[in-house]
């Protein structure tokens, strides 16, 4: 429902309420102005303020020092694992609400009471959000987070609760403020908010351009130092075992593909220059020795560079006394900015992965080894004699050596493109478009009709430089015009000491040869951009009417009615070379689309009893088409117990539709550990677990038939409220079940094909893993199925005392949630087995849940002077994922102050800030890991080596909201003209 | 239309012996016609909602007929002959924005769609008054009102500031501050934020006009300011 008139409307009607004047005094203004609330269609003149509402206003933003919504998000004590950093490129450079950790699409985003739209991107099982960094700061005048269910009133997502984002509307004037901020990363932006009035109608325009830098993870020393090998890189966490340059193992030509195949029992050696390519060959204790290895730390982009132009306007026209015509535009660009490394070659067409490199090509000095059929001999070129070392060993009599056919497994580009001024960057842009437009007119008889239309359309364009054409690259391998050998980088100006009957494939052939290194040129033939596309568009029409049923007694009972047509249109276009099957991943993506029709009806209807509260009842049902439909109720009550006391509480049930994607397929990215190797004879998986992380690729599908999620909710809550003090208690509890989810975790997947553990037994075999050459892990698929339940409750506390000190004004604030409990059904067999609570909740649809989250500010206002210092914390919890072992709370300490000119620039008010945040430097917690059975991991192994399993990557929790970018100085101006 | 008819009038000589009879009635007219006031005018003409533009003027033509009929008294039949004369300008407040479509004949009903100024016009003809009486102007040239409404905007010809004190702040629910004024009138913060104001004592503010016509208030003596909307 509308709140466009609540800036007029919630003055002159709570003036009612200041002046101690019932509204009816007020009534000689012919069109009485109501208010709306967050949670509610009915118009009200008097509302109390009783609902459950935690509110963080424009005022608080800036004293927090927030510079973008993400910074809002982390405040919220209800708030917790939302997605802030993603390293794996899938979420990066989004915000979203995710209230209660149940879930990114279980909160509901409004702006002005109605819906804000969809993000292009979703959550890892496939739910929408809305991105919150779409949103320019300047045109926020409150966040009001409504924390219990409200689908009887708004429908599908409004599960923990609904995150109302009211705007300035009505604000007058020109407002123009910037800030710049230092920290591991610097950023900086430029705001400005605008409005003005005429006769009939208002005007106004908010715009903010933001910019931020870019961390790589060696950036970072903590995480350097955790998981890059404290300094000696041959344990490194970040070592590819498909290595740039690669390793190689004696092959044949396959009689059917043509394409190398190995030898019986082929042994594999890395390449002669591994080292001086850049590559990496592993601790042999710890990692097989027989492999080049790449560290891909740099490949990654912890932060992203970022900038965001966004611009809101809103404008409203009587148009007539009765009637009144308001629309909303926004528009806003997000260009992200994000390392690429070298790609993977997992489409390579030998027998088992890799390319095939003949023995006729000009830098294959491998020779097969006369006395081993599994073995190969490696000939430096400054040895190289064409007259024994043969490419047919029968072409002459001289020829000891016949020069092998290889199967090389490697990725096309490494150290050549990354931590150079040439490293490619991904760029993704993320495009947000939403008009809603409406009347609000006046019936009479006291009845409101709202009338709008709203469309939203998001759009995310992914450009990837580091596209591979791989059947070009492969032919261009065999060809021998492209050198995937370490002689490449370490020693380019060699010549291919070779008698080559067909130079034409060789590069500078001027220089008298072919030489070792490649051109751009030829780069250039397979090394394409790649550029997908996904956008949703959402179109929402909402009727609305309300106003007064009936008197009862001294009191009114009002009501609403109204229906609602929503309809999502998801797309994904993968570049066409992904179509083909030509892109370096495995498999064929081709173009996605899907669409989604609800069709809603609600009513609603406020009662007050007396003096002293009112009950509200609600009813809701929303049709999804294909007989999938629900009907939610609720009913909340308040009451005023004495003057300074009051209770409030409500029950009902909400749902969340399963989404566009659920219905089709989703895929995104996690890390996981492995708990097999190659290690076994020749080379064959066995369940030895030796410290691997891998970044794999998750594929879900959907199926036709998931019901919605359904979540049923009861609150009850206590407020005390005198002149200066505020405090409210709150007990929440959620019943959440049908949760949609992939029928197991991508961990638990893998872990299954151990079931025994680390026994050293081959792996059971699972359609659902795909291993690539090496072992690792690439991709994992499940399926969508309506399957596990939490059942969570916990406790509120909001508090906030104000005290007159003269001239000055002292306020101080806390805000905490404690979880009593947060249990799992982890394996959808109805138990409640996982107790989630305190834990990051890896293993499960869900994320970090401490159970502990608290904030705490004293605010200082004494004439043009203001300050505040704020202590954030966030509780200790079990990694899940690492055996259970703590990872450590976070506590940090923010300071700002303030100082308000008048007259300094013209006629207007100009404010400068600074203020420090981290003031401590804390870095994020570690992700560390116990053993298997259970003894904690120490930073040194026995013998003294650095033990690079003891944290996982990445290395810190990417949910949990600690602050990656330590300790944060910034200043900040505003010019109010 | 002033221009327009003047235009007709110079090609006749008699015109301008009607000029100097109109001068001097003017002065006399002058001393008199007070009841039309050149600042009353100016305010409904700057008055947006047609139907209350429409009405103040009326309001002013009602009190005004009576300055008219006592100022028509001395110098009436001369007066009367010129307005008939076809080539003789209609007098005409000099506020009316010039609409050179319109040629109302002297003497006859102006009918004028497009503009609520024009019933003042109308109610002139109608009663065939002296040029003098009507048109207030201090100034003879009448070319000086010409195209006026570009030169004056509303925030320049309105007052700019307004000083008052407060006695009394209150909040609304959303925690914006509420100030009720010594006048009764009641002006409320537009947005929460923090502003220091004398507490628990009456206080001077000054409230002034700012860049995009929003109002500022400004407590006496401090400098700072906040935007503010009148409630009541």
């Amino acid at each position: 429902m509308a709140s466009t008139t609540v800036k007029a409307s919630a003055v002159s009607a709570a003036i009612a309420i200041a002046l101690g004047t019932a509204p009816p005094a007020l009534a000689q203004d012919d069109s009485i102005e109501e208010i709306t609330v967050t949670g509610s269609h009915i118009r009200r003149t008097e509302y109390d303020g009783r609902a459950p509402i935690q509110t963080v206003d424009a005022q608080t933003i800036e004293m927090i020092g927030a510079a973008q919504p993400v910074d809002i998000i982390k405040q919220l004590s209800v708030n917790s694992g939302s997605e802030f950093y993603n390293e794996t490129n899938a979420r990066a450079g989004v915000s979203q609400f995710n209230i209660r950790n149940l879930g990114l699409g279980s909160t509901l985003t409004l702006i002005n009471g109605k819906r804000a739209g969809i993000a292009p991107v979703a959550s890892e099982a496939g739910t929408d959000f809305y991105d919150l960094n779409q949103l320019p700061l300047a045109m926020i005048e409150r966040i009001e987070v409504l924390t219990n269910g409200a689908s009887a009133t708004y429908g599908s997502q409004a599960v923990a609760g609904v995150a109302n984002i009211i705007t300035r509307k009505g604000f007058e004037g020109l407002e123009i403020s910037g800030g710049y901020s230092a920290s591991e990363i610097n950023a900086w932006n430029l705001n400005m908010a605008a409005g003005a009035g005429f006769d009939r109608g208002h005007f106004n325009v908010y715009a903010t351009y933001y910019e931020q830098g870019k961390m790589d993870r060696t950036q970072f020393d903590w995480l350097d130092y955790r998981l890059n090998g404290a300094g000696d890189q041959t344990r490194s966490s970040f070592l590819s075992g498909t290595g740039s340059p690669g390793s190689s193992r004696r092959a044949m030509l396959d009689p059917v593909t043509g394409e190398a195949t190995d030898v019986a029992g082929a042994i594999q050696y890395p390449d002669p220059d591994c080292e001086a390519a850049g590559g990496v060959i592993g601790d042999p204790a710890i990692l097989a020795s027989n492999t080049c290895r790449y560290n891909f730390a740099d490949q990654v982009s912890v932060i992203s560079a970022e900038q965001r132009a966004q611009v809101f306007t809103e404008f409203n026209w009587e148009i007539s006394d009765k009637v009144n015509y308001y629309v909303e535009a926004n528009f806003s660009e997000n260009q992200i900015f994000r390392n690429a490394g070298g790609q993977l070659l997992a489409t390579g067409k030998a027998t088992n992965g890799g390319a095939t490199v003949l023995p006729s090509h000009p830098f294959n000095f491998f020779v097969e080894d006369p006395g081993d059929p599994a073995g190969l001999l490696y000939i430096d070129p400054a040895s190289w004699d064409p007259t024994i070392h043969c490419t047919d060993i029968n072409a002459a009599a001289s020829c000891q050596f016949q020069t092998a056919t290889l199967r090389n497994i490697h990725r096309p580009l490494g150290p050549d493109v990354t931590g150079t001024a040439l490293t490619p960057e991904i760029q993704r842009t993320l495009q947000y478009n939403r008009i809603m437009q409406g009347l609000e007119i006046e019936l009479g008889g006291d009845w409101f009709l709202d009338a709008s239309f709203g469309y939203s359309k998001s759009k995310i364009t992914t450009d990837d430089p580091a596209g591979l054409r791989s059947d070009m690259y492969q032919q261009m391998v065999r060809d021998g015009a492209w050198n995937p050998f370490g002689t490449r980088l370490a020693n380019p100006t060699l010549v291919s000491p070779k008698d080559l009957t067909d130079t034409a494939n060789c590069f500078n052939i001027e220089l008298g040869g072919c030489t070792a290194a490649n051109s751009e040129d030829s780069r250039r033939q397979w090394n394409q951009r790649q550029v997908d596309t996904a956008s949703v568009s959402e179109t929402v029409v909402d009727v609305v009417a309300s106003g007064e049923l009936f008197d009862f007694g001294s009191n009114t009972v009002s009501a609403a009615v109204g229906g609602q047509f929503r309809q999502v249109i998801y797309g994904s276009y993968p570049d066409s070379l992904s179509s083909a099957g030509e892109d370096g991943s495995q498999g064929v993506s081709g173009a996605v689309e899907g669409r989604q029709d609800v069709v809603a009806y609600f009513v609603e209807m406020v009662a007050p009893i007396g003096d002293i509260g009112e009950v509200q009842l609600a009813l809701r049902n929303e049709d999804y088409g294909d007989s999938v439909s629900t009907t939610d109720p609720k009913i909340s009550a308040e009451f005023g117990i004495t003057e300074n006391i009051g209770v409030r509480g409500s029950w009902g049930s909400s749902f969340q539709a399963p989404t566009v994607r659920q219905l089709g397929r989703a895929t995104s990215s996690a890390f996981i550990d492995d708990p097999a190797s190659a290690t076994g004879p020749g080379g064959s998986f066995i369940c030895n677990d030796t410290g691997v992380t891998n970044n794999i690729g998750v594929v879900v599908e959907g199926a036709p038939g998931l019901q919605p999620q359904d979540a049923e909710n009861f609150n009850f809550g206590v407020i005390f409220q005198t002149d200066n003090f505020r405090a409210a208690v709150d007990y929440f509890t959620f019943d959440y079940t049908n949760l949609i989810a992939p029928e197991a975790g991508v961990q638990a997947i893998v872990n299954a094909q151990c079931p025994n553990g680390n026994d050293s037994s081959p792996i059971v075999q699972d359609v659902r893993v795909f291993r690539d050459a090496t072992g690792q892990v690439r991709q994992v698929s499940s399926q969508f199925t309506n399957i596990g339940a939490v059942e969570t409750d916990g406790i509120d506390v909001n508090a906030d005392y104000t005290m007159e000190l003269g001239n000055s004004t002292l306020m101080l604030d806390v805000a905490a949630t404690y979880l009593l409990s947060y249990k799992v059904d982890t394996d959808g067999d109805g138990t409640l087995d996982f107790d989630g609570a305190g834990n990051r909740n890896f293993t499960n649809s869900f994320s970090t849940m401490p159970e502990l989250r608290a904030n705490a500010a004293a605010t200082w206002f004494s004439g043009n002077h203001s300050a505040r210092l704020g202590l954030n914390y966030i509780d200790s919890y079990k990694n899940d994922q690492g055996g259970d072992r703590v990872i450590d709370s976070w506590v940090t300490l923010d300071g700002m102050y303030s100082y308000t000119f008048s007259g300094l620039l013209g006629e207007g008010e100009t404010t400068l800030t600074v203020g420090v945040n981290n003031i401590t430097d804390e870095e994020p917690s570690g992700l560390w890991a116990n053993f298997s059975d259970g003894t904690p991991q120490e930073r040194f192994l026995s013998d003294g080596t650095y033990n690079r399993g003891m944290f996982q990557r990445p290395g810190y929790d990417d949910r949990a909201g600690h602050d990656l970018r330590g300790i944060t100085g910034y200043v900040r101006f505003k010019h109010l003209f | 239309m002033v221009i327009a008819r003047l235009k007709e009038g110079l090609r006749a000589p008699l015109f301008y012996c009607a000029l100097v009879l109109a001068c001097g009635s003017l002065a006399q007219a002058q001393a008199q016609a007070q009841s039309v006031d050149l600042a009353e005018l100016e305010r409904c003409a700057r008055i947006h909602s047609a139907e209350e533009k429409l009405a103040c003027f009326e309001a002013i033509a009602a009190g005004s007929q009576a300055a008219m009929e006592v100022a028509a008294e001395p110098a009436p039949a001369l007066s009367r002959e010129e307005v008939a004369a076809p080539d003789s300008a209609v007098p005409e407040a000099p506020t009316k924005p010039a609409n050179a479509t319109q040629e109302p004949a002297p003497g006859q009903a102006v009918a004028s769609p497009s503009t609520a100024e024009s019933p003042v016009i109308q109610t002139a003809a109608e009663e065939p008054v002296p040029p003098s009486v009507v048109d207030t102007a201090p100034p003879v040239n009448e070319n000086d009102d010409f195209g006026r409404e570009y030169l004056e905007s509303v925030s320049e010809s309105r007052a700019k500031e307004m000083t008052a004190t407060v006695v009394d702040v209150t909040k609304t629910y959303y925690g914006e501050l509420v100030f009720h004024l010594d006048n009764d009138q009641v002006w409320a913060q537009i947005e929460k934020r923090y502003y220091p104001y004398p507490k628990n004592q009456r206080f001077e503010v000054v409230i002034s006009i700012g860049v995009l016509n929003e109002y500022q208030l400004q407590v006496d003596g401090s400098g700072r300011k906040v935007t503010v909307r009148r409630v009541k």
